[in-house]
């Protein structure tokens, strides 16, 4: 019983909302809206869950002294912190909860996204080299590619940004639009399982 | 020597104290007093209805770092309310020498998020008058509908179901009123009311969100004031079909215009008009000021208006914005059969005036706006342009249809046959002999098109392209002499409906030496310049008493999809309160439809006794009517009792024998009797009659009959829509579709995807062996898990970074389940690190099952599967930091990522584990390719559940994608194939969007 | 054996890859040079659709901000460069946004570019405010009805329909062009909803790393045009440059027509320009252009490095 319900919920309302997609009648409409704000009414709990989880993860790290507990007091602080002063003086401009944004938040992620660069520089090198036909196409295209990004390509010839665009609008294009079409085809088909109950890890654990 | 992790800590832990004691050490004492505000004025809004105040102060410098003004408002200087606010750029502070904040119109008061009860504002030394917002607390607010024009929007359900009846008692009689609940109303919505006092007050706000204190309150009062003269005013005669036309622009504040208006003033009449327009200015000026002296003397009118009215139009809420009228004169006379009423003075103008159409050019005409208060405005006297009806626009035969494919909020119009236009150019080489041309095409469902002919010729009228354009994609190319300083364009179309020989679009290229290339010029239809004209869109419904403008559209267009919404809100005025049961109180009536006449409402009440109890007053006022007839004397009293008689008489009438009524009277069971109104209501709302005006916007115009077809008689043949199935003959009620037609295409599809799985998972359970080629990274998974139980390390398993509503989280999912059943067995730790917290359960949950399956449950443990954080990059800093703080054996990302996925994978690498990755984002494929020892691409994600599951109807399904991948190829292939030699009915056959 | 230069490139370790990359990145920013952009068709094509609604009372543009701080340094140029363009040539502006962290950035991208401008909230621009991510969906559809009922208030709390710029703008028949910056494919929704429902044009402003999953949306003309990362940015900043704030010898204001060919004999000195803030995107598609010949330099020299090395162990 404690699969089956869960499943005939799954199966029932699957079939629902997939009606929906085809059925524009103000009922159908009104369902999904009425839907919708009780699917609203659920993440707040759900955040609940995801505080308690980061809370007794790193309680647990401290009360037993694992190497680099500190860490997680550091985070535990912050944490609390953090929606203290968004709970005590307000989100808006001019808050300690916006000083924090803009000072410690904004910075940091500009800093974790800027690595990117370091990571593709250092990719490029590792994955670039000629070691066979098709590796040396991929070499040669990813020259191409780089150099019609930045006008410095224009100036070494007009043909290189036009063959940056051929090669990101027809060979790559046409590759993504078959994977496109696979990841479509595949979310179809696990949707169907799902609905069909034919695929139920989701419920915890496997068959 | 290794770090001290103790000391480290430590200094960790003062530096993030350090940067949170920064922003409070940051700001030093200021002295208050040169944070006031200064220069607050409040003034009175020109032209507007007598609700609107501005208010206007001088902005601190930008060095006292404000980011906020707060605008405070109240009824007397020592209780203010917060009203609104005006954030401010600190660091560029505000230029110019003065702030503005606008208190008009009906706008925000109170509703469910206000307080419940009444407030101090922040910061403010005890005594002050400063609150904040109006409370729910109907002894503080209360008291305020007084001075305020309170409307209450409220949602149908609550008023009709949530409503209690209330009875208030007083000396003379008693009102019965629906009381409501601060919750049952969306919100309340004020207006300042004419001729109040009302007080406002200042005060800035820091960056450290001091609040500085206010300045001294200045008071305003809103005044009445005279409608914005209209700037353009259009009179038009057509000379042989005696028809005058008349067309005006209208200004932007119109809410409380109550009458268009239209004047015949002859030649001769011309100085004394003038007099009489700058005598009612006088007047008004005289009327304002003795409103604010009450010792000056009041002006009486001397002069007469020596223009004669010759139209009129009830333009008042629900706002009419009609921009056009015409007259048609008969026998050298305008006349009207009804004489226009006016509602303030009683008087009733007739219409019939002698006009002598030989000699128009002796009359002037004015148009005028005359508002509520009684003010009127008056355009430039204008002299008419005598054309004759050659000149006037062909309007296209147009229809009205039911929306399609809608929830029933749709009607379309179409008019017109389809319209192609050039709408820009530019040279694809150097020697400018190649161009590449973008046209827009517009039509509608009655004319489809199937292929557009463009003929191009030169200057000599040669013939230097032909291009037939079977796909219609925006744009042609064609090769041109060098040189060529114009081209003329000739466009014919192809249609599923017959056009005619001499449909044909000309459009002309010329070179502009500005933008230096070939720009479009105008589109002509036979002597027509298509982008002369406009169309405007006019509608009635059972509401209105005129038509009104429901868009204007551009020459070129061809269709409307004219929305009409489903309003689901009463609204009501708030006049009354009640403060032990916190009740505010409406009226309970409430209008269904307008009467056959459009001029008055049909209306009913939440209370069927009280129906009853109007009626009998109704009748008791017509008695009191006729026995009081006898005693009038002067002939205005007369007529206003007569007219009173016969405005109660018509409402008792209505009452008895309105069919709508009749039937709600019929219902014994309260809920029903309001079901049945409120469904008369919404069909009365929502049901429009249409026609179309095509002008050049300045009075050269077509006005088109009400769209009518006889043959879409309601089924029962009652004269009165009040099923949600009718259409319609003349008032069109759009209708909630069953079916979108648009997405069958889709439904066969997954029809036959659904007959395909059926058949594979059925012929998997017989037995038969359904080849799956190998996945490289599922078969290493195994190898993966074995090699982190060798070095005695944890598993990283990344489900992808959204939520649970993304099919690649459950794929995710589903591999977690395998791959942690492996672990388990193995013993050995798997991390689960998870960024969306409505994942976080199911995947502990997965993990939990998966311990139990593999006879290991004491193994589980629950902190292994955690939240990490929302915040993109802040959840890979974490991910990052456990690959290196733990050094994970074998590093597993399946779902969806983002940009982030590199950042991860690098970090993996750096740390020597192995990593299996596999998600649909296109775009990071790549970036796993080249960091991860494997890579599920794409489908292959969806397909490694089945692949590790390796039952059959997990194979079935994965079989069945197959077969209709091909499928789809069969048809991209063969769509190709066949548009390429111009067939398209096989692309067209699927929903373009 | 003796390790040379070239086996050494072959076993080069990643932190001086890193090394380089910072310096290639730093140097150009630090000192700038003058540099051409190219402008591309993408790019062009918002350019265009937004010129038309100049001057336009029933005209205006969604910008709808849909990315935090951590990608700010491609799109915050874009940005500005096209609120820039609506204020110089009058274009009414709504923006919006649905996640918490991208308001500040709203506010900052507005305020930075209405600093030179004589322009008024709720007349010449107008910001809604964050929404919460929930009301997305409802309010994108609920736009294609009525804008005032849909987003009801704007930041300021004020009530939307009231407002002046919302006059003539009621839905995307008139609020015409929807503008996503974002990180990610979320103009994908606008696609599908605001464009196929209501025919609203749609043009995204992205990060050149997820570029490529807009191109066929751009092929198939769904997209009206895009901006792709800072390189979008930039050719943004020049046909503003070159268009929009163009002056005649007089130095009063003379926007000129769009045309290609003005664009192609427009070169745009960067040290002309003296607001840094117009040119930051140019700026720092100079440190790309640097970073790029680096790491092809870098891709060169291991291939050399690899080839020779293959040689040897051949000969060997």
């Amino acid at each position: 019983m404690k699969r089956q319900i869960p499943l005939i919920i799954v199966i029932g309302l699957g079939f629902l909302f997939a009606a929906h997609t085809f059925i524009p009648h103000k009922i159908s409409n009104d369902f999904y809206e009425w839907w919708q704000t009780w699917s609203k009414a659920i993440s707040p709990f759900a955040v609940m869950l995801g505080v308690m989880s980061l809370f007794m993860v790193h309680t647990t790290k401290i009360s037993r002294r694992v190497p680099n507990w500190q860490y997680s007091a550091i985070t535990l602080i912050a944490l609390v912190f953090t929606s203290f002063s968004g709970f005590m003086w307000g989100t808006q401009e001019g808050t300690p909860f916006m000083w924090l944004f803009k000072n410690v938040q904004m910075p940091m992620g500009a800093t974790m996204f800027s690595l990117l660069a370091f990571h593709i520089a250092s990719a490029a090198y590792k994955a670039f080299r000629a070691r066979s036909a098709e590796a040396t196409v991929l070499l040669i295209a990813a020259t191409i590619v780089m150099l019609g990004q930045v006008p410095l390509g224009a100036q070494i010839s007009k043909w290189i940004p036009e063959a940056s665009k051929w090669i990101l609008n027809v060979p790559n294009l046409a590759a993504k639009r078959a994977i496109a079409l696979g990841v479509g085809l595949g979310m179809t088909a696990t949707s169907l399982k799902i609905l069909l109950g034919i695929e139920r890890t989701y419920l915890g654990g496997g068959d | 020597m290794g770090p001290d992790y103790h000391k480290t800590g430590l200094y960790l832990l003062l530096m993030v104290f350090s940067f949170l004691l920064l922003p409070i050490s940051l700001y030093p004492a200021v002295d208050d007093a040169q944070f006031i505000v200064e220069n607050l004025q409040v003034n009175d809004i020109p032209y507007d209805d007598g609700s609107g105040l501005v208010i206007s102060w001088k902005p601190l410098s930008k060095e006292k770092r404000i980011i906020e003004y707060r605008i405070y408002r109240g009824i007397t200087p020592d209780s203010l309310f917060f009203i609104g606010r005006i954030d401010v750029n600190v660091k560029t502070g505000v230029p110019g020498e003065k702030m503005y904040f606008y208190d008009t119109d009906f706008n925000y008061f109170m509703d469910v998020q206000s307080f419940a009860r009444i407030r101090h504002e922040k910061q403010q030394p005890p005594g002050s008058p400063l609150y904040r917002r109006y409370p729910r607390d109907a002894r503080i607010t209360g008291p305020q509908l007084a001075h305020y024009d309170i409307l209450g929007v409220i949602d149908e359900k609550d008023f009709y179901y949530r409503n209690r009846k209330f009875e208030v008692v007083t000396e003379e009689d008693t009102t019965v009123y629906a009381g409501l609940k601060v919750r049952n109303f969306e919100q309340l919505a004020k207006k300042l009311i004419p001729d109040h006092e009302y007080y406002y007050t200042v005060l800035a706000v820091n960056e450290a969100r001091k609040y500085f204190p206010h300045c001294e309150p200045a008071m305003g009062i809103p005044r009445e004031n005279s409608p914005e003269p209209t700037k353009e005013f259009y009179a038009v005669f057509v000379e042989d079909i005696n028809r005058l036309q008349f067309e005006w622009s209208l200004p932007t504040f119109t809410d409380d215009h109550y009458y268009h208006r239209v004047y015949m003033i002859e030649k001769g009449d011309l100085e004394k008009f003038r007099d009489y327009v700058a005598e009612r200015k006088l007047l008004e000026e005289n009327t304002l000021a003795v409103k604010i002296d009450t010792t000056l003397a009041v002006l009486a009118p001397v002069q007469e208006n020596p223009a004669t009215l010759i139209f009129q139009r009830y333009s008042a809420y629900p706002y009419t914005p009609a921009k056009t009228c015409y007259i048609d004169i008969q026998d050298g006379r305008i006349t009207r059969e009804k004489p226009y009423p006016n509602v303030f003075t009683g008087e009733d103008t007739a219409v019939d005036v002698a006009i002598d159409t030989a000699n128009i050019g002796d009359y002037y005409f004015v148009f005028s706006l005359y508002d509520a208060a009684r003010y009127e405005t008056f355009s430039e006297p204008g002299q008419v342009d005598v054309i004759s009806s050659s000149a006037l626009p062909v309007v296209p035969q147009f229809s009205v249809v039911d929306g399609e494919n809608d929830k029933g909020d749709y009607n379309t119009i179409r008019w017109g046959k389809p319209v192609v236009f050039l709408t820009n150019s530019n040279y694809l080489n150097e020697s400018k002999t190649r161009l590449l041309v973008n046209y827009e095409a517009n039509t509608n469902k009655n004319y489809k098109i199937r292929n557009i002919y463009f003929h191009v010729y030169d200057d000599d009228n040669n013939l230097i392209a032909r291009i037939n354009e079977f796909y219609l994609d925006s744009k042609i190319t064609l090769k041109i002499p060098p040189d060529t300083q114009s081209l003329h364009f000739e466009m014919t179309f192809r249609c599923n409906n017959e056009l005619g020989d001499d449909y044909v679009l000309k459009q002309s290229l010329s070179y502009d030496d500005i933008s230096k290339s070939l720009s479009p010029g105008n589109i002509t239809l036979g002597d027509e310049n298509l982008k002369e004209y406009e169309y405007y869109i006019y509608k009635l419904n059972y509401f209105d008493e005129e038509f009104r403008l429901s868009k204007k559209l551009q020459g070129t267009q061809r269709e409307l999809d004219d929305n009409i919404r489903y309003e689901n809100y009463h609204f009501k005025l708030v006049k009354n309160y009640d403060a032990d049961k916190q009740l505010y109180l409406v009226t309970p009536s409430f209008s269904v439809r307008i009467d056959d006449e459009h001029e008055d409402m049909i209306g009913s009440n939440l209370y069927p006794e009280e129906v009853e109890k109007s009626r009998i007053e109704y009748q008791k006022e017509i008695d009191k009517y006729q026995a009081s007839l006898d005693t009038l004397v002067t002939e205005d009293e007369i007529r206003n009792a007569e007219s009173a008689i016969e405005y109660y008489t018509k409402r008792i009438e209505e009452m008895e024998s309105h069919p709508i009524l009749q039937q709600a009277a019929s219902y014994q069971n309260a809920h029903q009797r309001i079901k049945f109104l409120d469904k008369s209501r919404h069909i009365a709302k929502n049901s429009f009659a249409y026609k179309i005006v095509k002008s050049d916007g300045k009075g050269h115009f077509t006005e088109t009959p009400v769209y009518s077809i006889e043959d879409n008689k309601p089924e029962d043949g009652s004269p009165y829509l009040i099923s949600y199935n009718n259409f319609g003959t003349i008032h069109f009620f759009p209708r909630s579709d069953w079916f979108k037609t648009t997405m069958l295409p889709a439904l066969i599809a997954s029809f036959v995807f659904g007959v395909l799985v059926f058949f594979l998972i059925k012929k998997a359970k017989q037995g038969h062996d359904l080849f799956i080629r190998s996945i490289a990274g599922m078969q290493e998974i195994d190898n993966a898990i074995g090699r982190a139980t060798e070095m005695g390390k944890p598993i990283l398993f990344v489900p992808g970074l959204s939520g649970i509503s993304d099919v690649a989280t459950l794929a995710g999912l589903a591999i977690l389940g395998r791959v942690a059943k492996k672990a388990a067995e193995y013993d050995t730790k798997i991390l689960v690190p998870i960024r969306d917290y409505i994942v976080l359960p199911i995947a502990q949950e997965i993990v939990k099952e998966a311990h139990y399956e593999a006879g290991r449950p004491d193994t589980y443990d629950r902190n292994s599967v955690f939240f990490i954080t929302t915040e993109q990059f802040a959840f890979v800093a974490g991910v990052n930091g456990i690959m290196i703080r733990e050094k994970t054996a074998t590093n597993f990302y399946m779902g969806m990522f983002w940009a982030e996925a590199l950042l991860m994978t690098e970090t993996g690498s750096s740390t020597g584990a192995i990593q299996i990755s596999g998600t649909d984002a296109v775009t990071q494929i790549p970036f796993f390719i080249t960091t991860c020892d494997y890579t599920l691409i794409g489908e292959e994600l969806y397909a490694a559940s089945a692949y590790l599951a390796r039952e059959p109807l997990q194979l079935g399904t994965l079989k069945a994608v197959d077969y209709f991948k091909l499928l789809i190829l069969i048809f991209v292939i063969s769509g190709t194939i066949l548009s390429t030699v111009h067939l398209t009915f096989l692309i067209n056959a699927f929903p373009e969007k | 054996m003796k390790k040379n230069f070239f086996d050494l490139m072959q076993s080069l370790d990643r932190r001086w890859i890193y090394l380089m990359v910072a310096l290639a990145i730093v140097m150009p920013l630090i000192i700038p040079f003058n540099s051409k952009t190219y402008v591309t068709e993408p790019t062009e094509n918002v350019y265009k659709k937004i010129d038309s609604f100049s001057g336009r009372k029933d005209r205006a543009i969604l910008m709808c901000f849909s990315h935090d701080a951590s990608t700010m340094a491609e799109l915050f140029p874009m940005e500005v460069a096209i609120l820039r363009h609506c204020f110089e040539k009058k274009v009414q502006v709504l923006t919006i946004c649905f996640m918490p962290q991208a308001k500040p950035l709203m506010d900052y991208a507005i305020n930075t570019a209405k600093e030179d401008y004589n322009v008024q909230s709720g007349v010449d621009y107008l910001s809604f405010g964050y929404k919460p991510w929930s009301l997305f969906l409802p309010i994108l559809l609920g736009m294609g009805d009525d804008i005032g009922k849909a987003v009801e208030t704007d930041d300021q709390g004020r009530k939307v329909e009231n407002l002046p710029i919302m006059k003539e703008i009621s839905n995307y028949n008139e609020m015409n062009l929807v503008i996503d910056f974002a990180a990610s494919a979320a103009v994908y929704s606008w696609i599908i909803y605001a464009r196929a429902r209501f025919g609203a044009n749609v043009a995204a402003g992205i990060t050149a790393v997820m570029a490529a999953d807009n191109y066929p949306y751009l092929q198939s003309g769904q997209l009206v045009g895009m901006l792709s990362g800072l390189k979008g940015a930039a050719e943004y900043e020049k046909l503003v440059d070159v268009f929009a704030t163009h002056r005649d010898e007089y130095g009063n204001p003379d926007p000129r027509e769009f045309s290609k060919e003005v664009i192609k004999s427009t070169w745009i000195k960067l040290s002309d320009i003296e607001n840094r803030k117009y040119k930051t995107a140019r700026i720092g598609m100079n440190a790309q252009t640097v970073a790029h010949v680096m790491i092809i330099i870098f891709i060169i020299l291991g291939n050399i490095g690899y080839f020779v090395s293959r040689k040897k162990k051949k000969a060997s």
